[in-house]
This record gives structure tokens, C-alpha cells and sequence, in this order.
């Protein structure tokens, strides 16, 4: 694959990349840097880039693998915790709830709270809207094991959703309704 | 779409079970005005995830860097082995050189040497004599060759004897109707038992 074809095939995929990098790594700067080594990743890899038949699944899935070898790295650095672990569940602070007024935020605070196997599940099929077999070919997972974690995941956003958003604005009746979910 | 109908879409949709197609028709229903108070927080979902793809833009500089990262990554992948090539071919260069002078030089000391005799007649007559030497001492070779071909004749000769055996072969080939012999025998036998049969009723 030459320049050309890269900057044609591969370069247009940036902003999954970032987006993607983003759900992962939880902050801009460490994403920005990914997306960059990772692009430098592929085009080392230029010559063979031809052969995957799928190259937006084999993007989706080096950038996963680096995103992750990165907190790897971190999470031994910086023991602090100051971003958020992948495989631990962070309760967003109450303070923080409050702070944020926007829903969307909120629904983002919540989803970078879902273990990273969910989080991610979430992003390729709710926000890029792929299907399960990409998926399972992004993450390496079956694809019952994906509807089962996208379920979990999807029931959870919802959940928290009602507890700790619109309990607030209006407490009563919708606290029940999440229960009962 | 009927409020029923995206309810029991939404009850798919939290057991994983729709399929691409049916999220893009609930996202649709959370687009549209007329989204029942109940389903709100699902509304809010949704138009998270149709929208976050806007705020999640990673900016125009992105693209900037990761071309110069590239190109980073290139120009010293490349320098290393160009420096390489450019070493290799002053040392061929010089090595070429020094091939060529000390090959030229045998050369020419071999040709100094030739010319031994001043009278080409004389000449001429040495190389016969020499010539001569050599092939009386070709001849003197071959005869012991010849000899021993001699012997080697002799042996094949009775080595002919050979064919005999194959006579004896073909007689042996009448050992092929043994068989039959054998499947005659099993009748006869055959033949023994009733009979043992009749002479025990006898008895």
C-alpha cells in the first residue's frame, strides 16, 4: 500500500479511531496520542494491509489492543487512579453528578464507568453501529457472550440513568420504575 | 411507529436481541416529537448514541500529526540502511580498484615471461619433441587398460551360463497348477464324511 492509498483507505478512519481510543483511554490528550502511534503502527505495516479483508475491523481491533496496552502501562505508573481502570467499576461521584447538568454528559460519565468489555461493546454496536460478527472479530469475543455483555450493559446505562439523573430532578415514581428494572 | 410497537422493540433492545436494523427504526421513534413522558430516559440514550459521534471530534490537527508522525517514522526507518548503501559503495569502489591493479599486474609480468626462443623454427621443433614425450607415455597407459579388459571379457563369457536358470524357472511355473491339485483333495474329503456318516448308521 503506498501513501496515496493510505491517506485514501486507512487516514479516513480517524475519527473511529479517536472515538473509539477515547472510550477506552477516558481522556483526549492519551487519545490524540494513540490514534497518532497507532497510525504509525499501520503504516508500518503497508505492505501487508492489503491482505485483511476487513480493514476497518483490523483498525478497530489494533487500536483496541494498543488503547489497552497502554492502560496496562498506566495503571503501573500513575497509581493514583486518576483515570479510570478498565476493569474496575468507578462509581461517579455524587458531586459530580450534580456538577454536570447536561444528560449526555451524564450518559457519558455512566458508560466510562461500565468495565472495558462492555464500554466497548457499547461504542462498536450503539455508537458505530456495527454488527455482532464485526464485533466478535474486533474484540475476539462470541457472539453470544457479546449480546450477553451489550444486555448487561444497555440495562445498566438505563438504570443508573433513573437513579442518579432523574431521581434527582424528580424523586418518586421513576426511582420504581428502576427497581422494577 | 406505534408507542406499542417501539416498547416491544425496547424490550429486544435490553435483552440484545434487535438486530441493526430494528436500533435504527428506535432511534428514528427517539428523534421524532410525540416520545411518551415514561421513555424519556431511553430518549435521552438514544439521542446520546446518534449524536456523540459529534462530540467526540478529535479536532482538524489530528490529521496534521499523524501524517508528520509518519513521515517521522519513515525518514528514520530509511536514513539507516541509505547510509548503509552509501559505505557500501565507496567499499566496493576502492576494492574494485585495487582487483584491477594487481590483475593488470600479473598480466603484463606473464607476458614479459613468454618469449623463451629467438628462432621460431627452433621453437616449433621443441614443442613437437614435448608433444612426442607425452603421448609415449599415453600409450604406455593404456596397454594395462587394455589387459585388464581382457580378463573382464572372459568373466561375462561365463557368466552366460545364466540362461540355464532360466529354464529351471520355467519348469518351475508348473508348481502354479498346485492349487487345482488342492481344491480336488478338499472334494475327496468332502466326499469322506457322509461316508463316515453311512458307516456309523451301519454300525
Amino acid at each position: 500500500m503506498n501513501l496515496e492509498e493510505f491517506k485514501t483507505k486507512v487516514l479516513p478512519l480517524q475519527e473511529r479511531l479517536y472515538g473509539f481510543s477515547l472510550r477506552i483511554l477516558g481522556n483526549s490528550e492519551d487519545a490524540k496520542d494513540a490514534v497518532q502511534d497507532i497510525y504509525v503502527k499501520l503504516w508500518k505495516m503497508k505492505d501487508s494491509l492489503h491482505t485483511y479483508i476487513n480493514l476497518n475491523a483490523f483498525v478497530m481491533t489494533v487500536t483496541r489492543n494498543h488503547c489497552l496496552d497502554k492502560l496496562k502501562g498506566k495503571k503501573t505508573v500513575s497509581l493514583e487512579g486518576k483515570h479510570i481502570s478498565s476493569d474496575h467499576y468507578i462509581d461517579p461521584s455524587p458531586e459530580e453528578i450534580f456538577e454536570k447538568k447536561d444528560v449526555m454528559e451524564k450518559i457519558k460519565l455512566i458508560i466510562s464507568g461500565l468495565p472495558e468489555n462492555q464500554r466497548t461493546i457499547i461504542h462498536l454496536r450503539d455508537i458505530e453501529g456495527y454488527d455482532y460478527s464485526e464485533i466478535s472479530n474486533i474484540i475476539d469475543m462470541s457472539v453470544n457472550n457479546i449480546r450477553v455483555n451489550l444486555s448487561r450493559a444497555r440495562k445498566k446505562i438505563r438504570e443508573e440513568l433513573l437513579n442518579k439523573y432523574y431521581q434527582h430532578e424528580n424523586s418518586g415514581s421513576r426511582d420504581t420504575i428502576g427497581k422494577v428494572l | 411507529m406505534k408507542i406499542q410497537e417501539a416498547e416491544i422493540l425496547l424490550a429486544k433492545f435490553y435483552k440484545g436481541e434487535t438486530s441493526v436494523a430494528e436500533e435504527d427504526k428506535l432511534k428514528k421513534f427517539f428523534s421524532e416529537p410525540g416520545v411518551p413522558e415514561h421513555l424519556k430516559p431511553d430518549q435521552d440514550m438514544f439521542s446520546y448514541y446518534s449524536g456523540s459521534g459529534s462530540d467526540a471530534r478529535p479536532g482538524t490537527e489530528l490529521e496534521k500529526n499523524i501524517l508528520q508522525a509518519i513521515r517521522e517514522s519513515d525518514t528514520s526507518y530509511s536514513t539507516g540502511p541509505g547510509r548503509f548503501t552509501g559505505q557500501l559503495y565507496w567499499i566496493t569502489g576502492i576494492a574494485a580498484t585495487i582487483l584491477i591493479v594487481i590483475g593488470s599486474y600479473f598480466l603484463f609480468q606473464r607476458g614479459e615471461e613468454a618469449d623463451t626462443f629467438n628462432n621460431p623454427e627452433l621453437a616449433y621443433l621443441e614443442t613437437k619433441k614435448v608433444l612426442y614425450f607425452v603421448s609415449s607415455k599415453l600409450n604406455a597407459g593404456t596397454n594395462p587398460i587394455q589387459q585388464t579388459l581382457r580378463k573382464f571379457d572372459k568373466g561375462t563369457s561365463k557368466l552366460k551360463k545364466m540362461s540355464e536358470l532360466n529354464k529351471g524357472i520355467e519348469e518351475l511355473r508348473a508348481v502354479t497348477h498346485l492349487p487345482a491339485g488342492f481344491d480336488a483333495l478338499y472334494y475327496l474329503e468332502m466326499l469322506q464324511e457322509p461316508g463316515d456318516i453311512v458307516s456309523k448308521y451301519i454300525k
